[in-house]
């Protein structure tokens, strides 16, 4: 480009690129909004995981505090069966039923003792321990010694072994028995703290066979851990006050990934506390983790969605300044300046050929319009020329004669009728207003007919009108039509050769209108068809004829603004001259 | 005759000026739409001359607001939109005649001349005449003397109006605009064709001719020349 010739195309393509990135509404807007989103996903995402976390942590909440009352109430029952008291006698034996149908809980009573007794003569040790307390409990062995009241399990075996239509006997049996238990005292007199310890060591191994997710924690009263099922790695936050958190590894998996262990503490008397928590699910943790990088991880989203969108709008902001730029270029002038487009376009590749398409156009339509525009300038000069010279002409005579100043006017009139001719037709290509009415075509060309005859008749030509009985309505602007198919007359009198004859014709028949003016003259060559109907395109022979070179021009316009076809054809029928013939598109009956 | 001409360009107005001053026309000129309404719908004229492209309300407006006042002064309008469909709103407007520009003179003074004649003619005429030429529009028949003469439809029409106009020159192109109702000029002497049979027939056997020839303007039927 050239800017530096062109000072208003430098002008407009500082302008454009003054307008920087950075200073675009469009950015600053996208900034904004950005933001406004990202705080008000932000505030959603808070919200959404305090209310997960309240959810989650209502579940754990309460096993803690059910663990924690659970506990308290076994440290402070007054019977609680451990191996550790009462030795490792039990271990589940089971015995055959033996109650008949019919019996009554006597009868099966003496029949259960006699068979724990033939047990017992021949028991092992350990099972004799069993059967013995089963026997206390029954109340058959007043003098068997125990140290301790007979374990809880022993009562639910029996249960197991006694129909169950003699559990209420059976149990109010034991209970007067166990009224009568020299050691309960014995329990509740143990420290807390070994208590403790263990209700907590009876608890693991209950759970652990269910798979229950118990953590704890006994704690001496100079805080050394005594006896723990977990081993903790950190300390973590805990969601809820009087709470405690703890990462952690269970002692009985020791091969699993770290865990979560969410509980409190229960102080013991006199020393001591313990830790009773509950293992919390892994989506609890992942709602918490969420939540605690939730605030992080949405300004990276932030930062990098304002990167890639400001990476984004930069570019489309740079091609839209060369976009803008030739623009301004062509605007100022530079009608040759082309968009670089790349050929795997995206959509600005896609508008950047569309615009140099549109440029093209339009050069191709200002040629157009320039080579007009020369031709009528080259049409008009002759005539002024000549005009100039017979004022010369006249400025030399003492005395101008009528004749000679006529002469002149004439001529000044033909060129008004030129230039008259040329805005019409110009109207008419540009779709100009049509005064459009139905009319009788076959009254128009008798109308023509009778008006050129006596012209014709002047001239010793024969002219013949071959028109229709009936009327032919068409739709049109009806005296366009008078001066276009006059036009066609006037040049079959004109360039008809003088000879005879020339027919004007109108057919109509089945929709089909045509009406054909033929003249018997020289014709003129096939190759010369489309340029007469140039504006101010005259064959050499028609030359030396007056004429303005326009008839036909206009005759074209009429025939195109009304959809009408004309054809040019050298008639080898006699009368072989030249034919035009305008045919109507067929039309839709009144 | 009193003559209101309105036109905004000074030079066509000087010189359309001195055009109907010379042909004994007495000429008041305006330049704009709003003072040429004002002294119109004032003073009596004989015939208006209004441009249609003027500054204030445009030539079409004025006309159609002087109409609506009772003012029927024969209006003329000048345009340099020459279309047919220009013309034909020209004339709803409710102006007598529309000329576009360029044109004659001559062409001016003779539609002027066809306008003042025309706000004088009597519509219940019954016969016109000139010298011993009569042409009754009863019957439709035309007499030279006491011998009738045969004319077709169009001559007698083309006489008609010559005799509605007789002693002015009347211009090729207000014959083609009222006898054959065309808007344009063709390239061939049409015209001159039909008058000079027409000549021929009323004129041909007769001492006095009593259709001239006036050139480079018209013709004028006249017995007195």
């Amino acid at each position: 480009m050239h800017r530096s010739c062109t000072p208003s195309g430098g002008e407009a393509m500082s302008s454009v690129q003054s307008a920087k990135f950075w200073q675009s509404t469009s950015l600053r807007w996208s900034i904004v909004l950005t933001l406004v989103l990202w705080m008000l996903t932000l505030s959603v995402a808070i919200g959404v995981a305090d209310r997960t976390e309240q959810a989650l942590l209502a579940g754990p909440v309460t096993a803690v505090e059910q663990l924690e009352v659970e506990f308290l109430d076994v440290l402070q029952s007054d019977r609680f069966f451990s191996p550790e008291l009462v030795g490792e006698a039990f271990t589940g034996q089971r015995f055959p039923l033996i109650a008949r149908d019919d019996d009554g809980f006597l009868t099966f009573l003496k029949r259960y003792v006699a068979q724990l007794r033939k047990f017992r003569t021949d028991a092992a040790p350990r099972l004799a321990a069993e059967l013995d307390s089963r026997l206390w409990l029954l109340g058959e062995s007043p003098t068997l010694e125990l140290e301790d009241e007979p374990p809880e399990p022993i009562v639910e075996l029996m249960a197991s072994e006694v129909p169950e239509r003699f559990h209420d006997a059976l149990f109010v049996a034991i209970d007067a028995r166990l009224e009568q238990w020299p050691a309960v005292g014995s329990w509740t007199e143990l420290p807390e703290d070994t208590r403790a310890r263990l209700v907590l060591e009876r608890w693991q191994a209950e759970r652990e066979a269910l798979t229950e997710s118990l953590c704890f924690a006994l704690i001496d009263g100079s805080g050394t851990v005594t006896a723990s099922n977990l081993e903790v790695i950190e300390e973590a936050a805990a969601e809820r006050a009087g709470f405690e958190a703890y990462r952690v590894r269970l002692l009985s998996q020791p091969r699993s990934s770290e865990d979560y262990c969410w509980g409190r503490r229960v102080a013991l008397e006199p020393t001591g506390t313990v830790f009773l928590g509950e293992r919390v699910t892994p989506t609890f943790r992942a709602v918490l983790q969420v939540r605690d990088q939730l605030g992080g991880g949405l300004l990276l989203t932030f930062l990098v969605s304002l990167l890639v969108g400001g990476f984004l709008g930069f570019r489309i902001h740079r091609r839209l300044r060369n976009l803008n730029a030739a623009v301004a270029d062509v605007r100022a002038g530079h009608f040759e300046r082309r968009l670089s487009v790349r050929a795997d376009g995206d959509d600005f590749d896609r508008l950047g050929h569309n615009i140099n398409g549109m440029l093209d156009q339009l050069n191709r339509s200002m040629d157009g319009i320039r080579a007009v525009s020369d031709n009528i300038a080259h049409d008009l000069k002759t005539p002024l020329t000549r005009l100039r010279h017979q004022i010369d002409f006249l400025a030399q005579q003492p005395v101008p004669d009528a004749s000679s100043v006529q002469a002149v006017a004439d001529e000044a009139d033909r060129l008004l009728e030129t230039l008259n001719a040329l805005l019409r037709i110009a109207q008419l290509e540009q779709g100009g207003r049509l005064q459009t009415v139905r009319f009788d075509l076959d009254v128009l060309v008798r109308e023509l007919g009778e008006l050129y005859e006596p012209v014709f008749a002047e001239q010793g030509i024969e002219f013949r009108l071959l028109a229709e009985e009936h009327p032919v309505w068409v739709d049109g602007d009806r005296a366009l039509w008078l001066q276009a198919l006059s036009n066609l007359i006037e040049n079959a009198l004109t360039h008809g050769g003088g000879q005879s004859p020339v027919v004007l014709r109108l057919a109509s028949s089945a929709g089909q209108t045509i009406v054909e003016v033929q003249d018997a003259g020289p014709g003129i060559p096939e190759h010369e068809f489309e340029r007469v109907f140039e504006r101010f395109y005259r064959s050499d022979r028609a030359r030396s004829r007056p004429g303005t070179g326009l008839g036909l021009s206009l005759v074209r316009a009429v025939a195109d603004t009304h959809g009408v076809v004309i054809a040019l054809e050298n008639s080898k029928e006699p009368p072989a001259g030249l034919s035009v013939r305008l045919s109507w598109p067929p039309q839709n009956p009144a | 005759m009193r003559v209101l001409l309105v036109e905004d360009d000074t030079e066509t107005r000087t010189h359309l000026e001195a055009g109907l001053t010379a042909a004994g026309h007495d000429v008041t000129a305006e330049g704009n739409g709003d003072t040429a309404l004002l002294a119109a719908s004032h003073s009596a004229f004989d015939v208006l001359v209004v441009d249609r492209m003027i500054p204030g309300v445009d030539g079409l407006q004025m006309i159609r607001a002087l109409r609506g006042m009772g003012v029927t002064t024969p209006a003329l309008v000048l345009s340099a939109l020459g279309d047919v469909d220009h013309r034909v709103e020209g004339l709803r407007a409710g102006s007598d005649d529309y000329l576009a520009k360029p044109f004659a003179m001559s062409e001016l003074l003779a539609r002027i001349d066809a306008l003042l004649r025309r706000a004088n003619v009597d519509c219940s005429e019954q016969e016109l005449r000139e010298g011993d030429l009569r042409l009754s529009l009863i019957d439709r028949t035309v007499f030279r003397g006491d011998r009738e003469l045969a004319l077709q439809p169009r001559e007698f029409e083309l006489l008609e109006y010559l005799l509605r106009h007789a002693g002015q020159v009347v211009t090729r192109s207000m014959l083609l605009e009222q006898v054959w109702g065309l808007a344009f000029d063709p390239q061939t002497n049409v015209v001159d064709v039909h008058v000079s049979r027409l000549r021929r027939k009323i004129d041909r056997d007769f001492d006095a001719p009593l259709l001239h020839t006036i050139r480079g303007r018209g013709y004028v039927l006249s017995a007195e020349r």
